[in-house]
């Protein structure tokens, strides 16, 4: 079999300003104004640049993007059910191969990519998602996190922090917090169960050279990768839309949100504050904590706490310059 | 009531409440009228720089209610935006004996209001103003207007004063009904997104940009999810690699994040009169063919 046909070097960009000007995510969209996952889908795509294919399980980066036959994607895109992003991806995945190797076809292996929001990779997706993991199909999954069931109007998903108000969990006498459940872990899940997988990275929206990085590392690995990353979605968090970024970056500051790489077994931390602002900061600027009592919010800092102290704590890499 | 059913929708943006009116209506109808009743929205989730629709089926007792889908014809289209007005489909299906509200302040009468009936009722309500000044909500304000406009509907509780209302005439010029919605929200344009003009988006503010503060570094380029900021190349053995030449808000949803972002107060938050936009507007992709 004609292997190695992965040869591309997606190179790290250093500065904003070295970031390519070229875009495959147009505009037009109708996702919320200040839409996080909007911004993160332009990040990737101009990381990603012209060779990929996105495949798109339903959510709001589906549904908001590619409404009345239209779409932002200027390359292929595809829809996919939101239970089988991975599946589709796997597929697509072998079948290059095979057209490859039977010399159907010439060129650069492509960047197959899944965008698939919270519920698409961790929950109703998960099985299919798994599978492509647990293979080792050559794509990167992409979990793009917005913490909700954003499309459907913002219900409870795994990632839904301790405390959420969402239309399924609801505040009230009987349940005061909302929410009661701590979230899945997805980049843990990914590492501790799939043996094929060499490299996991979460990444924020407050960090856009980071995340085009991450991106770029995560494509040029022959084999399954994983990003989780972080996207405030105001509507569904119920914040000023102007303050996606500012969200984002107060969740990596209190410690609610962190960011590191696995790189083949290795963890790499960035952007990880020597002191942690207290998570009421964090909780403040959004609607969906506004019921929380100050019991609830010490259960909440206690789970922080404890994230933040436990193993893996390796490998601590110097903190890179905030762009 | 007659026989028929009366069909009535409602043309929003996500946001403004044009799908909990809805539903209000229809379950008033229901409950206060002993009418049968439906409110179907176009699609489910109210989202910022979405356009959306409403439908609302109102029928006599006897007569049972079976369409879910949109209305393709209307009695009364209720315009939550006036920026709507500028695409046909908002008004598509309007019956030649029907109503349309749109909300607007004093002597906002858009151009586009030619293409109606010649013998629709045309209806103007500030809601925007009135809901500020009386601390409440302009969809609960259109809403009144339109019960007010339909007297089977004044006993749902929610009519308001019709003077609140002004009743335009002879703005209309097209015979008989208008033909019925071709495409969900607009035209439809296979292909690209690029088409789409997201003006309605904004909710009365927009970025200003100032280019002589500029410094061209390109934060606000990275913190917008709508790409609505146009650059060209720096001047040769100049400063800048790239400058920044302003803003394309056909693309621009006003979320303010670039003003936020700014290290040099080049983009400054203002208020958007009419007209603002479009004279300061730079094409992103000026040779895109309407
Ligand atoms: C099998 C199936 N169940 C339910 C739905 C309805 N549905 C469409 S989008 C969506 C929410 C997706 O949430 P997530 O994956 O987190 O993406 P988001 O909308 O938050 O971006 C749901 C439940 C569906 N499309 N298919
Ligand atoms: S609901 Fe949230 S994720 Fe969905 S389009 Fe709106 S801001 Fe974006
Ligand atoms: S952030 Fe401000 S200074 Fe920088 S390019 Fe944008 S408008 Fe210019
Ligand atoms: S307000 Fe600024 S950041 Fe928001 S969409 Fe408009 S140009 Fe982009
Ligand atoms: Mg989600």
């Amino acid at each position: 079999m004609a292997a190695a046909i992965k040869t591309q070097n997606l190179a790290p960009v250093k500065l904003i300003r070295n970031v390519p000007k070229e875009e495959y995510y147009l505009p037009g969209h109708r996702t919320c104004a200040g839409c996080g996952p909007a911004l993160q889908y332009k990040l990737v795509a101009k990381a990603a640049g012209p060779n990929t294919i996105f495949l798109g399980p339903t959510g709001c980066m589906y549904v908001a993007n590619a409404s009345y036959l239209c779409t932002p994607y200027a390359v292929p895109w595809m829809h996919t059910q939101i239970t089988n992003g991975g599946a589709v991806a796997s597929g697509i995945e072998a079948a290059y191969k095979v057209l490859l190797r039977k010399g159907k076809r010439e060129g650069e292996f492509p960047n197959i990519i899944v965008m698939a929001g919270d519920g698409g990779s961790v929950d109703i997706g998960l099985q299919a998602m798994s599978a492509m993991m647990y293979r080792g199909h050559d794509a990167l999954f992409i979990c793009y996190d917005n913490e909700a069931y954003a499309n459907t109007g913002i219900q409870t998903s795994p990632t839904t922090p301790y405390g959420g108000n969402t239309t399924f969990t609801p505040p009230g006498s009987a349940i005061p917090e909302g929410k009661t459940l701590f979230p899945k872990d997805p980049p843990q899940l990914v590492i501790g169960a799939h043996p094929a997988v060499k490299y996991v990275a979460t990444a924020s929206i407050a960090y856009p050279v980071d995340l085009i990085n991450k991106v770029r590392k995560a494509l040029n690995v022959v084999g399954p990768t994983f990003l989780h990353i972080h996207c405030p979605c105001p509507k569904g968090w119920g914040f000023d839309e102007a303050k996606t970024v500012e969200v984002a970056r107060l969740a990596i500051e209190t410690g609610m949100w962190n960011m590191y790489e696995w790189d083949n077994g290795e963890y790499r931390y960035q952007f990880k504050p020597k002191k942690y602002k207290p998570v009421r900061e964090y909780l403040k600027l959004q609607n969906r904590f506004a019921h929380l009592s100050d019991a609830h919010i010490a259960k909440l800092q206690a789970f922080v706490d404890a994230k933040v102290k436990a193993k893996p704590v390796p490998v601590e890499a110097a903190v890179p310059k905030a762009n | 009531m007659d026989s028929r059913s009366l069909e009535i929708r409602f043309e929003s943006v996500g946001g403004l409440g044009a799908h909990a009116a809805a539903e209000a209506l229809a379950s008033a109808a229901v409950l206060k009228l002993g009418l049968n009743g439906s409110a179907f929205p176009s699609c489910v989730p109210e989202r910022k720089g979405a356009c959306v629709r409403s439908c609302v089926r109102l029928a006599p007792p006897g007569q049972a209610l079976r369409g879910s889908g949109e209305l393709q014809a209307a009695d009364a289209i209720v315009v939550f935006h006036v920026g709507l007005l500028r695409d046909p489909a908002t008004f598509a299906g309007l019956r030649k004996d029907g109503t349309l509200i749109y909300a607007a302040p004093a002597k906002s009468v858009p151009d586009e209001l030619a293409a109606l009936p010649a013998t629709a009722r045309v209806i103007r309500v500030d809601a925007y103003g009135i809901a500020a000044k009386q601390k409440c909500e302009a969809s609960g304000v259109l809403l009144g207007a339109l019960c007010a406009a339909f007297p089977l509907l004044r006993e749902t509780g929610f009519a308001r004063d019709a003077k609140e209302c002004e009743e335009l005439s002879g703005l209309g010029e097209h015979e008989g009904d208008l033909p019925p919605v071709s495409e969900p929200n607009g035209e439809p344009r296979l292909g690209s997104s690029i088409w789409n003009d997201l003006s309605v988006a904004r909710s009365g503010s927009l970025p200003s940009f100032n280019r002589e503060r500029c410094i061209h570094c390109a934060m606000c380029e990275i913190v917008c999810p709508d790409l609505c900021l146009v650059w060209e190349e720096g001047e040769k053995g100049g400063r800048f690699q790239r400058e920044l030449t302003g803003v394309d808000y056909r693309y621009c949803k006003g979320c303010l994040r670039c003003v936020e972002t700014c290290p040099a107060s080049a983009m400054l938050k203002k208020a958007e009169t009419p007209g603002l936009a479009e004279r300061f507007a730079v094409p992103l992709f000026p040779d895109l063919v309407e």
